[in-house]
């Protein structure tokens, strides 16, 4: 018996036996880890896509107050109100443009980088959906003009840095936004819907 | 236990490339309905330039052709190690352009793509050197077995080097792209012709290259067209299954694994020792200019020279990277001709063949050519080019800025893969160092923080760009633990500063005490900034300096000035006051200034220091002459936008009409008599969001008396058009009527909303209004009854008549008077008789002669000396008053009188006739002892109480 276990060929069948329990119980171990870590990148992904700006945002029955300077202090500044947008932000979209239909559109643009900025970095598919979304909202900047407006990019781009000089307005934001990028995969547009509000 | 160390190791490889593998499946499917638009952007193109130039695609894009929907993606040809491979990979490239070409970033390309695509059509959309990987794209995926049949494919190219569109795909190249001309021109290779033509305005892209700023902006239609037509040309297939991928997923091999590792590791190495050699090619910028200017020529003898050179990944060398060593550069061409040799693609594909071929040719045959492990094996030396960018940093990059040298990548690349807090340190000092040129004011102030060298933020990489630092400004917020509140100058000291905003407009205040004996040869000096907030860096040319208009600075008297300036739309206006001298105006005016915008800023600094050095002040203590305040000299102020207009006009604000009997000041008549004339005031609260306020005040001082009051508007809600319909985002009105005691006064409305309270007109300004005293007060005195002495008022004596028994009483509200008269039986009698006066308003509270109407009794038995005793009664009713005289019980006299305008504001009064209501009080008295009438007292000349003729609530 005990020449048996001294043979080669036995231990060499040992190790295999051994070496793929381990490897099966490594690839066991990881695949939980996965799943949990997936269900919460899921979930945070479903929130990031549900997550749209209020009526209430635009007809400032939301309206937060005046932050002045202070609202410079952070990458994130200050959203008093908590709708996601910032409320300097927010508050200069709303006495720049009454028309609900504009204010909507540079709404939803203003909450997508502001979704930017306060997203804290998880993994690249959540970057990812921040940056879909962010693109969403690009699109539906002057949506509301037909395609073949003679100037649909000029306009739509005039509305976007309204809102990016406005978002970005000092240089750590600007450099965490040019950051962001860093972070994201290439992505395709998987919403048919441009934009959050329909008026 | 070798054995076992080989099994370990082997183990875990294969765990790793196992788990490597998880959660990459997923599900999708590839629809024979719809269109896919894939962009694919040239080298030098972030991730955030890739998805812009998508945008921009889309924006203009219609939304379907047909009934199909038109999806626009893109696909992201990434920069490594800082760009060195890919302009490997752009040479390899374009040597290898008449066939199909593969590397990591295509593989890469793939794998995306396959992900990404679910539609059987597709257009690959390039752009620059993404046409490379469009043309390999296609010749990879083309009627190959996993592939995309090619009746399902198109390319169309933008700003093309190469020589061919695959699949006889469309292109649209600008004649004025001088990216793409100076591979043309260079005669070296074969580039498509331009067949477009654009003609740039200043301020484009002065190279014509750019996708989104030149190609969408000039080019818009011809590239919907070119799309739209590409779409056209599609059509579906029956080799791609709808249940599977359009594009089989790829399957890495090692190799392809480990490279991607190799970039994990090497690209924030890479990344970050090109940023340092970017800040020394800005720090050398005079420099290269010089050499640059003759860079072109030297090119283009180059270009002749290489003619005879058939190699082409010269010319794309030079296109990708026109700023280079020429004698290096020829000379690495040569060996390139030697080293990369074509490799003849496989021609036959199992399940997912197009991967394995691209994989294997990226690592195995070519890689031993390119791979961007091996520098040294292929000719030109990338180092050698980033060293001669370094000793002479091309102006060229103007031309070919978008392709050769994106500033915007290189920023991102200097920062990319650090952490943001902790990529904010050295890189960028390094740079503020090199560009603010203020390094020699830290060691002149001696100060170890703030300055320009510090920053910790990124500074633009703009030259010359240095940051405002508002330190030492007045406060305690210096960092510094004391409170400046005093600057002080040679014969001078600045204090009280004050910023605050009217109408969006900046007001700055400050007091400015002078004394003797002391000159300031550098004084007060104000910096207007013209591209916005200074702090976050400015150049020289964005500031003006300019000193305070008429500054008494200098005047060596002991005097302190009130210095005011308000900014408008064209200016600012200055007023300077002397306060030791009765508020003299010292000097006045408006200086204009040309663009106010919100861009505009303004600071102060001492007329020494120009604000070129920053931080800037020398703490003191309490300086020469101060008013008992501490602080210090040479300071820097807290620069200011001189235009705020955001976001003010958004909250509730106040205001009046512009026209009618309120407009302007809201208040109806400006002046008014005491306690008589009714002041309406009127004023428009207006909330764009249609809040009504918690309350609208009027706020009133007697300047006379510094009585103060406060009283609260009602809002009118009807009869004011929009302001009375209920919206208060077009203005709703709210009024006050009320009468005023004697004086000058000043006047303010204020809303108060959410605990926030907006006063119209703003801050120091008041409207006023004049209240006189009346020229008559009625006073009852002497009246019947017991006056303050005692004396009992008893009958009221006229010559030849005696009245008495006055009574008053209301009855359903109205007054009745009932009285008699008793006449002498011998005399002359008078003209003097009992005068009745009817007043438009309580005649106690003031009125004037046109307010009161006179009358007398009709049939007056006064002067009929018959020695009877007549009866007088006087019923008030609605419409005026009954008048009945009897002597006994014989009616002598009867009258119905109709009073205009009686109200609840009319009064009656009695007097006698010679005094008309015009001497108060009168009255005299005449004891029993004297009494003409005994055993009655009283007097002559009486003034009875007033009372109003209609009083509800009235109890006598």
């Amino acid at each position: 018996m005990k020449n048996l276990f001294n043979h080669k060929s036995l231990k060499v069948m040992l190790w295999v036996l051994g070496l793929t329990v381990i490897l099966f119980g490594s690839g066991l171990v990881s695949r939980i880890a996965f799943l949990f870590h997936q269900e919460d990148v899921e979930a945070k992904l479903k929130e990031i896509h549900e997550a749209k700006i209020s009526l209430a945002d635009i007809t400032g029955e939301n309206m937060p107050s005046f932050t002045g300077s202070k609202s410079k202090d952070t990458v994130e500044g200050i959203d008093e109100n908590n709708n996601g947008i910032r409320d300097d932000v927010e508050l200069s979209i709303l006495n720049a443009y009454p028309d609900l239909v504009t204010r909507a559109q540079l709404m939803q643009y203003a909450f997508a980088l502001q979704t930017m900025a306060n997203t804290k970095y998880v993994n690249e598919d959540i970057a990812t959906a921040v940056i879909q979304e962010k693109s969403r909202a690009y699109e539906c900047l002057a949506s509301h003009l037909p395609k073949d407006t003679e100037n649909i990019l000029e306009i739509s781009d005039e509305l976007a840095q309204f809102v990016e000089k406005l978002q970005l307005n000092t240089p750590a934001r600007i450099k965490a936004d040019d950051n962001f990028y860093k972070k994201i995969g290439s992505f395709n547009q998987t919403q048919k819907e441009f934009c959050d509000l329909k008026i | 236990m070798r054995t076992f160390n080989k099994i370990l190791i082997t183990v875990l490889f294969f765990i790793f490339l196992f788990l490597a593998g998880f959660g990459e499946a997923f599900a999708q499917y590839c629809s024979p309905d719809d269109f896919t638009v894939v962009t694919i952007n040239g080298i030098f193109t972030t991730e955030k330039e890739a998805v812009a130039n998508m945008e921009g695609l889309r924006k203009i894009l219609p939304f379907n052709r047909n009934t199909e929907e038109i999806k626009v993606d893109y696909l992201h040809n990434p920069t490594h190690l800082g760009g060195v491979t890919d302009l490997f990979a752009a040479a390899y490239q374009k040597y290898f352009d008449e066939r199909e070409v593969r590397d990591f970033d295509l593989v890469e390309i793939l794998k995306e793509a396959s992900k990404k695509i679910t539609t059987q059509k597709v257009l690959l959309v390039g752009h620059s050197q993404g046409n490379f990987y469009a043309n390999s794209f296609y010749d990879t995926v083309a009627n190959r077995s996993g592939g995309i049949p090619a009746e399902s494919i198109r390319l169309f190219g933008i700003a093309t080097p190469t020589s061919r569109v695959a699949g006889d795909g469309k292109y649209l190249t600008s004649d004025t792209d001088k990216v793409i001309n100076l591979i043309r021109t260079g005669k070296i290779v074969s580039v498509l012709p331009a067949n477009a033509k654009v003609t740039l305005d200043p301020g484009d892209d002065s190279n014509g290259h750019n996708f989104r700023n030149v190609y969408l902006k000039y080019l818009k239609g011809d590239i919907i067209r070119g799309v739209y037509n590409s779409l056209g040309e599609l059509s579906n297939n029956s080799v791609q299954l709808k249940e599977n991928y359009c594009i089989a997923p790829p399957d890495p091999t090692l190799g392809h694994r480990i490279l991607e590792g190799f970039f994990f590791l090497a690209d924030p190495y890479a990344l970050a020792g090109k940023a340092i050699i970017k800040t020394a090619v800005k720090g050398a910028d005079y420099l290269s200019q010089k050499i640059a200017e003759g860079a072109l020529s030297i090119f283009s003898k180059l270009a002749s020279t290489a003619e005879k050179i058939p190699n082409e990944s010269v010319a794309v060398i030079a296109y990708d990277n026109l700023v280079t060593d020429q004698t290096d550069k020829q000379k690495s061409a040569e060996p390139t001709q030697q080293t990369i040799s074509p490799s003849t693609p496989p021609q036959t594909f199992q399940i997912a063949p197009i991967w394995n071929q691209a994989a294997n040719l990226s690592t195995s045959s070519t890689s031993e050519n390119i791979d961007p492990s091996k520098p040294d094996s292929v000719v030109l030396n990338p180092s050698r080019n980033r060293s001669s960018r370094n000793v002479s940093p091309s102006p060229v990059s103007e031309v070919v800025d978008p392709v050769v040298i994106p500033p915007d990548e290189e920023d991102n690349h200097s920062e990319e893969e650090e952490d943001d807090n902790d990529s904010e340190g050295n890189g960028n000092e390094e740079e503020s160092n090199e560009e603010g040129g203020n390094n020699g004011n830290e060691e002149e102030n001696g100060n170890e923080e703030g300055g320009n060298g510090g920053g910790e933020e990124s500074d633009p990489p703009i030259p010359g760009q240095i940051k405002y630092i508002d330190k030492y400004k007045f406060g305690t917020g210096n960092g510094d633990g004391r409170d400046w509140q005093v600057w002080a100058f040679n014969g001078s000291n600045i204090y009280d500063w004050s910023d605050t905003y009217i109408n969006g407009y900046l007001n700055e205040k400050f007091k400015l005490q002078t004394y003797r004996g002391f000159w300031c040869s550098q004084c007060l000096e104000r910096g207007i900034f013209k591209n916005g907030d200074p702090r976050l860096g400015f150049l020289r040319t964005d500031l003006t300096i300019s000193s305070l208009e008429y500054s008494p600075q200098n005047n060596m008297i002991d005097a302190t000035y009130l210095v005011d300036i308000l900014w408008d739309a064209l200016g600012y206006t200055y007023t300077i006051t002397n306060l030791s001298d009765d508020n003299t105006v010292h000097a006045t005016g408006h200086t204009d200034i040309a663009g106010v915008d919100e861009n505009m800023w303004v600071g102060w600094d001492g007329s020494f220091n120009s604000f070129k050095f920053f931080p800037s002040g020398d703490w003191i203590g309490i300086p020469y002459a101060s008013p008992g305040l501490e602080g210090g000299g040479s300071m820097m102020m807290e620069p200011f936008a001189v235009y705020i207009g955001l976001p003010l006009p958004l909250l509730p604000h106040l205001s009046t009409t512009t026209s009618g009997p309120y407009e302007n000041d809201g208040l109806n008549i400006l002046e008014g008599n005491e306690n008589q004339t009714i002041f309406s005031f009127r004023v428009i609260y207006t909330c764009p969001l249609n809040r009504e306020p918690e309350q609208v005040m009027l706020h009133t001082e007697n300047l006379n008396s510094s009585l103060l009051s406060d009283f609260s508007m009602e809002r009118i809600t009807s009869g004011e058009g929009i302001f009375s319909d209920g919206d208060f985002s077009n203005g709703e009105m709210y009024g006050y009527d009320g009468t005023f005691e004697a004086g000058e006064y000043d006047y303010y409305f204020t809303s108060t909303d959410d605990d926030e309270t907006f006063r119209f007109p703003t801050t120091d300004t008041k409207f006023k209004f004049t209240v006189t005293s009346p020229t008559y007060t009625y006073i009852p005195k002497y009246s019947f009854g017991v006056d303050e002495l005692g004396r009992y008022w008893q009958i009221w004596a006229f010559d030849g008549s005696y009245v008495y028994d006055w009574k008053n009483s209301y009855r359903n509200g109205f007054l009745r008077q009932d009285f008699k008269i008793k006449t002498a039986e011998s005399g002359t009698g008078s003209e003097n008789f009992l005068e009745r006066g009817i007043f438009n308003r309580d005649p106690q509270k003031g009125f004037e002669s046109s307010d009161v109407t006179l009358s007398l009794l009709k049939n007056n038995p006064q002067n009929n000396m018959d020695g009877e005793i007549y009866s007088v009664s006087i019923t008030w009713k609605a419409t005026g008053y009954t008048y009945y005289l009897r002597r006994g019980e014989q009616l002598v006299g009867y009258e119905e009188v109709v009073v205009e305008s009686l109200d609840e504001n009319t009064w009656v009064g009695w007097n006698s006739s010679e005094n008309h209501f015009q001497t108060f009080p009168s009255g005299e008295w005449f004891s029993i002892e004297d009494s003409p009438f005994p055993p009655y007292s009283g007097g002559f000349n009486m003034i009875l109480k007033p009372l109003p003729v209609y009083e509800s609530t009235y109890s006598p």
